[in-house]
């Protein structure tokens, strides 16, 4: 089996980083202070955006503005049962993955036949539709006052919160490493270089297409859940296109395409923006210009400009030592 | 000879021209049928209606018993037609091997992975690209990109094989290597062919019959020899001549 998928071959291997950052994750609550834990949940709420949001527009190419929103349907759903029906949260949020998933297949359906530039403004107008419900159903949704919501579990730690995502977190990333090893991910990496192409050899590129969208709205619906009841005030911005175009910039700058990418993308930009929190909205403009200056000059991102520097100094790193 | 392919009265039309008109021709199991006419007369088009890329206007194609008119690409291909592009298409940033892999997991029921390695391995030498398995698609040079389309349409296990100007760009010595590669396909794999070429000697050799499309019209079917001689496929290549 030494033949196949040359990024397979140092499996075991490439682990281990990912191991360290989990083992020194999980003494975060010990020692980060509670200003700084706040920020590490952020973070993993955008590792989760921006990494299920990169295995939609990296793996199979479909650029889709649709992922805050399904974060949003993610938590509006569970809130809303948790303050009408008084539905623990724990149960909440799956009914919010499902509900999520389900409005992808919906969409997915609708307009992943049409492609390209047309996905991406479907999904903008989605977006934008959501929004205007949840700012104008002020009985169900309170508008843009906000949904108060129970804390996730118990009374409010933000060491909870913390393990909770990064559990979360954690299998989301397991998920998607596990889809982009499998038969599937060949098949979404195959529709995103030449869907004629994939189409002729037997792939059922709709299909294929559509249980991407699916698969990466749930798990835009789990990370907006989560963070809702985190919160314990779901407001109109987690739908929102700042959140989306921020998801974006995290996986763009990043490195879309890889694994590590938007994962090292969200964080960077999560601890940058605790600095520059003082521009207060600019840093979404400044990011967005960053994004723009990556996806222009270096559409590998940070994990490409490390990869590369890796291989010059001969360490057979990064691409498995394959190449 | 058993008919595997019907085609009856298909035709396309892109706007305002007619691609094709009313074609209609059957072919035999394990026959090589060429299929020739000058630039623009339909031959990639037909390849695309037959293959499901496309869907005729009118007309009805049926394969091995089955009624293929309004099937996918996918479909015909579970169904035993694979096909090779004229402009090639590869997965360009998948490797060679993989790119081979992906025939073999979009099939109906798809090749065990431990099994796969080695058949990707073994299409891949057949068509002569051993040594390149590592390499990314996208880096290979027009020919390989070729050979690796044709390892391709071969890990699909075709009944039905259409090749789409296979030996364009090659010198003499690689339109032998492909040449071989066509009669192994036909005789020994047993499998159906329909070639589409330019070159004129390679295809006159090869071929049981030949068809000629001339501005989407099938203006004749018979032996290679018998088309050498025929006044209207001169007059579609050559013009008409002035009395």
């Amino acid at each position: 089996m030494t033949m196949r998928h040359p990024k397979d071959s140092s499996g075991r291997q490439e682990l281990l980083p990912w191991l360290a950052v989990l083992a020194l994750f999980l003494t975060f609550p010990a020692w980060l202070g509670e200003y700084w834990l706040g920020s590490a949940i952020v973070g993993l709420f955008y590792v989760m955006m921006a990494a299920s949001w990169n295995l939609l527009a990296g793996f199979t190419g479909q650029v889709s503005f649709a992922h805050a929103a399904f974060a949003g349907v993610g938590a509006y759903t569970s809130g809303i049962l948790a303050v009408k029906l008084g539905l623990h949260p724990l149960l909440g949020v799956p009914i919010g993955v499902a509900a999520a998933a389900l409005l992808s297949l919906g969409l997915g359906a609708l307009c992943i036949r049409m492609g390209g530039i047309y996905l991406s403004l479907t999904t903008l107008a989605f977006s934008e539709i959501l929004r205007l419900v949840i700012n104008n159903e002020y009985q169900v949704t309170r508008g843009t006052m906000g949904l108060k919501v129970p804390f996730i579990l118990g009374d409010y730690s933000k060491a909870t919160a913390f393990y909770l995502m990064l559990a979360a977190a954690a299998v989301v990333l397991l998920v998607i490493r596990w889809l982009l090893k499998s038969d599937l991910g060949l098949m979404f990496r195959a529709v995103q270089n030449d869907e004629v192409a994939a189409d002729s050899l037997g792939v059922p590129v709709t299909r294929i297409r559509v249980t991407a969208f699916v698969v990466s709205g749930a798990m835009a619906g789990l990370a907006g859940g989560l963070y809702g009841h985190y919160l314990t005030l779901i407001t109109p911005h987690i739908p929102s296109l700042d959140l989306m175009f921020l998801v974006l910039a995290m996986a763009v700058i990043g490195g879309m395409g890889t694994f590590a990418g938007p994962v090292v993308g969200a964080l960077f930009l999560e601890v940058l923006a605790e600095y520059i929190r003082v521009w207060g909205e600019f840093h979404v403009l400044i990011f967005s210009l960053v994004a723009l200056g990556f996806a222009r000059f270096l559409p590998g991102g940070i994990v490409g400009l490390a990869g590369a520097w890796l291989a010059r100094r001969g360490t057979p790193a990064g691409k498995g030592g394959a190449a | 000879m058993n008919e595997l392919l019907r085609v009856e009265g298909i035709s396309k039309r892109f706007g305002g021209v007619q691609a094709l008109g009313e074609i209609s021709f059957s072919l035999g199991e394990h026959e090589l049928l060429g299929l020739i006419g000058p630039n623009g007369a339909g031959k990639t088009t037909l390849f695309h209606l037959i293959a499901g890329t496309l869907l005729p206007d009118t007309g009805q194609i049926s394969f091995a018993g089955h009624d293929v008119t309004r099937l996918k690409a996918y479909q015909t291909c579970r169904l035993g037609i694979a096909r090779t592009f004229q402009v090639t298409r590869p997965f360009a940033k998948l490797s060679c091997l993989e790119n081979v892999e992906v025939a073999l997991v979009g099939a109906e029921a798809p090749v065990a992975r431990e099994d796969r390695g080695e058949r990707c391995a073994e299409l891949l030498g057949l068509v002569g690209l051993k040594g390149k398995e590592r390499l990314d698609a996208g880096q290979l040079n027009l020919i390989d990109k070729k050979r690796l389309e044709m390892a391709r349409a071969l890990a699909t296990n075709p009944r039905l094989i259409l090749l789409d100007e296979v030996l364009g760009g090659l010198n003499s010595l690689e339109m032998g290597q492909a040449m071989d590669l066509i009669r192994l396909i036909h005789q020994d794999m047993g499998a159906t062919v329909i070639w589409i070429e330019h070159v004129m000697g390679a295809i006159m050799r090869l071929s049981q019959r030949v068809l000629v499309l001339d501005q989407g019209e099938l203006i004749f079917a018979g032996t290679p020899e018998q088309v050498a001689q025929d006044r209207r496929v001169i007059e579609a290549y050559l013009g008409e001549q002035d009395a």
